[in-house]
């Protein structure tokens, strides 16, 4: 009785530990469009999950595939990588650049046993608070499901 | 360095690379201008060039980093890998001709290969 007791606990502290799950996300947004969109979403007071952290570059481009490896072999459950729209480019073509790239990384993550969808590309403008907060909402829906990244001891 | 570390320093050298970087900025010269020949590469041959291009440079990154540790049969290598054994003696006969590889030696019937020290680990073989 008292084993089924402890298994029943055991197993209501696996779901309690999943439903506690707060995951690491890292957000790449661009200087001119999506970190302003971010600001927007800010100021706006629009309600966003607290589970990520923004980093500013100064165009999407900047964001190396080295920075998203990095980031995931620190633990980082999701990358979300945010840029200006296709030809909105303060640097005319920066954003087809990360296209390509990401592309090339959700290969290499799937390639390696790491869910894709952990990472993601977003066109966010300036104007997009909403839009910001509608990504980021489903984005950390998202990696709640994947559970915890592998490089943190998770599948 | 478990598995999974070892996949992750395998594709940072893949798109640190000579090969993917060259191809990831070639896109638009390939894609929409014409090569020597007045052809065009279509966007999905690209794709599929590029996925192949990266795939192949993550598994021969792999196979260096393991064979950086100490001399390793293509057995060993399978073992600690995964990799299927003949597609293992494919990269080990692309990185010899690129001299990223040597063979150091015979363990019983199998040779020993080690990463030459010092090379640059991208390799730029186009299969």
């Amino acid at each position: 009785m008292s084993s089924e007791v402890h298994k029943a606990h055991g197993a209501e502290k696996a779901v309690e530990g999943d439903e506690d799950f707060e995951p690491k996300i890292i957000v790449f947004c661009c200087n001119w469009c999506s970190y302003a969109g971010a600001d927007l979403a800010g100021v706006s007071r629009l309600q966003m999950p607290p589970h990520f952290r923004v980093i500013r570059v100064m165009c999407s481009a900047r964001v190396d595939p080295e920075f998203v490896l990095r980031a995931i072999q620190k633990g980082a459950d999701g990358v979300l990588v945010a840029g200006c729209h296709p030809a909105d480019c303060h640097y005319i073509g920066g954003n087809y650049r990360t296209r390509r790239r990401v592309a090339l990384l959700k290969m290499l993550l799937q390639q390696f046993g790491y869910d894709p969808d952990r990472l993601r590309l977003e066109w966010i403008s300036a104007g997009e608070g909403e839009k910001f907060q509608k990504t980021m909402i489903e984005f950390t829906d998202t990696v709640k499901e994947l559970g915890p990244s592998p490089m943190r001891g998770g599948d | 360095m478990s598995q999974r570390e070892a996949r992750i320093r395998a594709a940072l050298r893949t798109v640190d690379g000579e090969r993917v970087r060259w191809l990831l900025g070639k896109k638009g010269a390939l894609t929409v201008g014409e090569n020597v020949f007045g052809e065009t590469i279509t966007e999905a041959r690209y794709d599929f060039i590029l996925q192949k291009a990266a795939s192949i440079e993550l598994e021969r990154n792999m196979l260096l980093l393991e064979m950086e540790t100490g001399p390793r049969t293509v057995h060993e290598l399978h073992d600690s890998t995964g990799m299927l054994k003949h597609e293992i003696v494919r990269h080990i006969i692309a990185l010899k001709r690129w001299r990223q590889i040597e063979q150091t030696g015979m363990k019983g019937q199998s040779p020993q290969y080690r990463a030459v020290p010092g090379r640059t680990v991208s390799v730029t073989e186009v299969s």
